[in-house]
């Protein structure tokens, strides 16, 4: 047996050993077992999320995707929803890094002509009792039904037509912003342009913001040579 | 030692009389961390119950295995194992829970709470006492979370677990950082007079 | 370099380690009496912070292309342990005066949340600082500043407690509970740096 008291420098790594292949056998054994449940969860929980933004649809938006170039090398997510063979709304996953903690990240659910059906944060740490209400419908709920081409999507504060949530303007402006940038997604990958809306956080100084603009146009070019691409992509995937 | 008195003591003196957060002071991160709500404290103190309870009897299983010099790592690599295992069955079965507690889910493994009672009770007990002392340790340690975590959602957003009762918007610093240090304060101070 | 400095600010004032994300509380309690011990600890865990972002950094790589990223937990454990362990040793050897400084907080730092927290952290958050995961010159900026900002909020906390020993505190919330009010008012202050962030972004 071990001597508990002086034992040999092996049966130290003897016993070391055997007790972390018996532990990591166990976890791997757990792991297998919930590694399909885990994977479930998250295809569900992503399933439920675009079932709350989007209009009635009979086909698997996670299946039915597309990644829409928004310049900056950066692009969204785009989740498309089909009624028999009719695509009767989008989903986009926008986000930005300009909330109180860093990054918000927005599901903005639209039908075809660009309404907003709903709005959800699928990302969001901003301070608990302050700017984590934009997740609450009081603020969520102000882009329902709303057409950013007939509004502003701004924040009352910086000229638009959405109440910021008191204390929280930051959080606010950048969710308003997630969805701004969902919105000219959208009309970038419907070939749309002119439709687009600012999208700036009202924060961002002036110079930046042009900047922004500027690496906006030079890149409607090779959007739109991307959105041909995508049509003919998602041609495909059916 | 066998009656059934002691066996009622060592599990009931983990929740008041040697409370792990009131009274030894020990698990503090998780303590102040996940405490924003009565539902999140509770969900925590459950979790770390979960891993206390099978690391107190897994170590006093195996306590004459191991020699002395390596006790701390053999006792390490058993609890990590079974905070990864509570980590995968979170994530499958309760994904909420998962994501409101985030970070402090892995530190488990880091809180002294669960090493301490390895260290001080398992390794010198047989299975069955230790069992009831971490289930007795555990139990507190959620006692201590709950409660702390229901005072500072009634003062912070009006509501418990999740229900509101309380028109308007509350004191928003309570769920906050100072909220968590200044009750826990104020809790300590209560749980010193009471054991006087 | 902005993104360095927004890491830096970010880790060291507005997501203060101990006072708003309440790692490495235990501690913060046990070694604020004195302002010494407080620089003592807070050298201690910088020292051991860094290195075990640095080498858990890789160690997760190294698990991520085996496809078994689930162990994430038990090896960081083990690294930090045996670095712990590690850099005792040679500590010792090497600088004997570094060592009368920090060895007594070594053996503290495994159970020290914050080390094993941050090595966890780089590769899931960043705070908003960058769109990407940190790369490893950006887990060690952001071990660092951690590191300083645990120090400074350990450091101001000692002062405190130095000065609270003198003030005339009501019998029952002597020792422990006032210690807990002092830090959630410490913590209030650190919050006025919140806006900071937003503002250099």
């Amino acid at each position: 047996m071990i001597d508990k008291k002086n034992p040999t420098i092996l049966q130290m790594v003897l016993v070391l050993m055997l007790i972390a292949m018996i532990c990591t056998a166990g976890v791997a054994a757990v792991f297998k077992l919930t590694e399909d449940t885990i994977k479930e969860q998250a295809a569900n929980k992503e399933q439920k999320m675009l079932s709350e933004v989007l209009p009635e649809h009979d086909n698997d938006p996670t299946k039915d995707t597309v990644s829409i170039s928004i310049g900056n090398n950066k692009s969204v997510l785009c989740y498309i929803a089909k009624k028999g063979n009719e695509t009767v709304g989008y989903a986009i996953k926008a986000n930005n890094k300009k909330g109180y903690n860093g990054k918000v990240e927005v599901l903005v659910g639209f039908k075809p002509n660009g309404t907003i059906v709903k709005t959800s944060a699928t990302v969001l740490n901003e301070t608990p009792g302050l700017g984590s209400k934009a997740a609450e419908p009081k603020f969520a709920d102000q882009f329902k039904e709303l057409n950013p081409a007939e509004k502003e999507l701004q924040v009352t504060k910086d000229g638009g037509d959405i109440d910021a949530i008191s204390a929280a303007t930051i959080t606010s402006r950048a969710y308003t912003l997630c969805v701004a940038t969902a919105y000219n997604a959208l009309q970038t990958y419907l070939g749309n342009d002119a439709a687009k809306i600012e999208a700036n956080s009202g924060a961002t100084s002036s110079a930046n913001y042009n900047a922004d603009e500027r690496a906006f146009d030079s890149d409607t070019l090779q959007t739109n040579a991307d959105s041909l691409q995508q049509n003919i992509d998602t041609n495909s995937v059916k | 030692m066998d009656n059934k008195n002691s066996k009622f003591e060592i599990f009931s003196k983990g929740l008041i009389k040697e409370n792990p957060v009131l009274v030894l002071i020990l698990g503090m991160c998780p303590t102040l961390g996940v405490t924003s709500s009565a539902i999140n404290g509770l969900g925590m103190g459950l979790a770390t119950t979960f891993v206390l309870l099978f690391s107190n009897i897994i170590i006093s299983i195996i306590k004459d295995l191991i020699p002395d010099k390596v006790h701390i790592p053999a006792y390490i690599i058993v609890i990590a194992s079974l905070v990864t295992i509570l980590q995968l069955l979170l994530k499958g079965y309760l994904p909420a829970l998962d994501e409101s507690l985030g970070l402090f889910i892995p530190l488990i493994v880091v809180n002294c709470v669960v090493l301490g009672r390895a260290e001080a009770f398992a390794c010198k007990n047989n299975v069955v006492d230790s069992a009831l002392d971490g289930l007795g340790m555990g139990l507190g340690f959620a006692l201590a979370l709950t409660i702390l975590g229901a005072i500072r959602e009634i003062l912070g957003v009006g509501s418990i677990f999740g229900y509101k009762f309380l028109a308007g918007d509350g004191i928003i610093g309570f769920v906050l950082a100072p909220g968590a240090f200044i009750v826990l304060g104020y809790m300590v101070a209560i749980a010193k007079k009471l054991k006087k | 370099m902005v993104e360095y400095i927004l890491i830096i600010i970010s880790a060291v004032f507005v997501n203060n380690i101990a006072l708003s994300r309440f790692l490495g509380i235990c501690p913060f309690m046990g070694v604020s009496n004195k302002v010494n011990t407080a620089l003592g600890m807070s050298g201690a865990v910088a020292f051991v912070m860094v290195i075990a972002t640095l080498v858990t950094f890789y160690i997760q790589k190294l698990l991520v292309s085996c496809g078994i990223d689930f162990l994430q937990t038990i090896a960081f454990i083990l690294v930090i342990a045996s670095l712990v362990q590690m850099v005792e040793i040679v500590l010792k050897k090497v600088s004997p005066s570094l060592y009368q400084a920090l060895g007594v907080f070594l053996p503290l730092i495994t159970t020290n949340c914050t080390v094993l927290g941050v090595a966890i952290d780089v590769h899931n958050l960043t705070m908003g600082v960058s769109e990407e995961p940190y790369g490893v010159g950006a887990a060690v900026i952001y071990a660092l500043s951690n590191a300083i900002g645990y120090g400074l909020a350990l450091t101001i906390f000692a002062g405190l407690r130095e000065q609270l020993e003198l003030a005339d505190v009501p019998e029952g919330m002597k020792g422990v509970p006032v210690a807990f009010i002092t830090a959630g008012i410490l913590a209030l202050a650190f919050m006025g740096f919140a806006g900071l962030f937003q503002s250099i972004a």
